[in-house]
């Protein structure tokens, strides 16, 4: 990747991260009685949420062309396993994808 | 936990099967219940109707099903702590109302029910979901262009299910309802892409937070 296409890449991946921590709330809220559950719905919010960052940069990047087909499909299968992960977590600990949304806004 | 009304109203909004407490400017009303309540349809329903009767007899700022305190001393403490937030927030919302517009694909995408069957399947499902959303975005901002009220009063969801491209919740007054009803309806029949249903006018369940 050439210099330009990599501060063009840092600049997309900034302005993602600027959009979603806009939607964080002011306030995180824990319920004292369910630490565990709390802790693990925030946890996998922020890892969630970075995966969607990661998952529409590399969008961006397959329809731009800048991906070859090898990457295209190692980059997809990581993220999909990530995504599956962090359901079977999320479903370990009795939440689901509005629990993580609601803790961390709609990314 | 069902509403928050301002203190000077709470006895006009409570009704028996309700507990009322008191900060200084605003009040809760809630429930008293054993354990956390199932998100049953029975159960949404009795909520929806508990907070509907308490928003047409005052101002109030619905809660969410299930906010759940351990007992009136916690709910007390809750209160207290964010008292200025909720009694500007029933300043600027408590008297309105909401109507949701749900905005349904004329022609919908095949579901995307099945597993992708590799990384490159994945990441394709993915960037046409992105375009979708991409759409539904610019649907909602013609829609709200084209409604009698300010950006400020209007919030979506784009995508929120196969089939549904976006539901935006618009906060009006209740002389307001009736035109809105009127211009989100003359949207859908025009739009080549997307029908509209209006559902409302409810408690500003959207913006009470």
């Amino acid at each position: 990747m050439s210099q330009p296409e990599l501060a063009i890449e840092l600049e997309e991946v900034r302005a993602e991260l600027a959009r979603v921590s806009a939607l964080l709330p002011e306030r995180i809220e824990i319920d004292p009685d369910d630490v565990e559950r709390g802790l693990a719905g925030l946890v996998l919010g922020v890892v969630e949420l970075l995966r969607q960052v990661l998952e529409r940069q590399a969008v961006r990047r397959m329809e731009r062309g800048t991906l070859s087909d090898e990457e295209i499909e190692r980059v997809g299968l990581a993220l999909m396993r990530l995504e599956q992960k962090v359901r079977e977590l999320a479903g370990h600990f009795g939440l689901d994808e509005e629990d993580l949304r609601i803790r961390l806004g709609a990314a | 936990m069902r509403a928050i009304v301002r203190t000077a109203d709470a006895d006009r909004s409570a009704s028996t099967d309700l507990v009322v407490v008191r900060a200084d400017e605003v009040a809760a009303l809630a429930t008293a219940c054993a354990g956390a309540p199932e998100a049953t349809e029975s159960e949404l329903r009795t909520h929806d109707a508990i907070t509907s009767r308490i928003h047409s007899a005052s101002p109030s700022l619905p809660s969410r099903f299930g906010q759940l305190f351990t007992d009136e001393d916690a709910l007390a403490r809750a209160l207290k702590e964010r008292e200025e937030s909720l009694r500007k927030g029933l300043d600027s919302v408590g008297a309105r109302v909401e109507l949701s517009a749900t905005l349904h694909w004329r022609s919908a995408r095949a579901s995307a029910g099945t597993a992708p069957a590799s990384g490159t399947e994945y990441l394709e499902a993915r960037a046409a979901r992105e375009r979708e959303r991409q759409r539904a975005e610019q649907i909602v901002t013609r829609l709200v262009e084209q409604l009698p009220i300010e950006r400020a009063f209007a919030r979506h969801r784009s995508c929120p299910r196969d089939g549904v491209a976006a539901i935006v919740a618009l906060l009006v007054t209740r002389d307001e309802v009736e035109t809105m009803r009127t211009h989100i309806q003359s949207f859908g029949e025009r739009s080549s892409e997307v029908t509209a249903a209006v559902h409302g006018p409810l408690p500003p369940y959207s913006f009470a937070s």
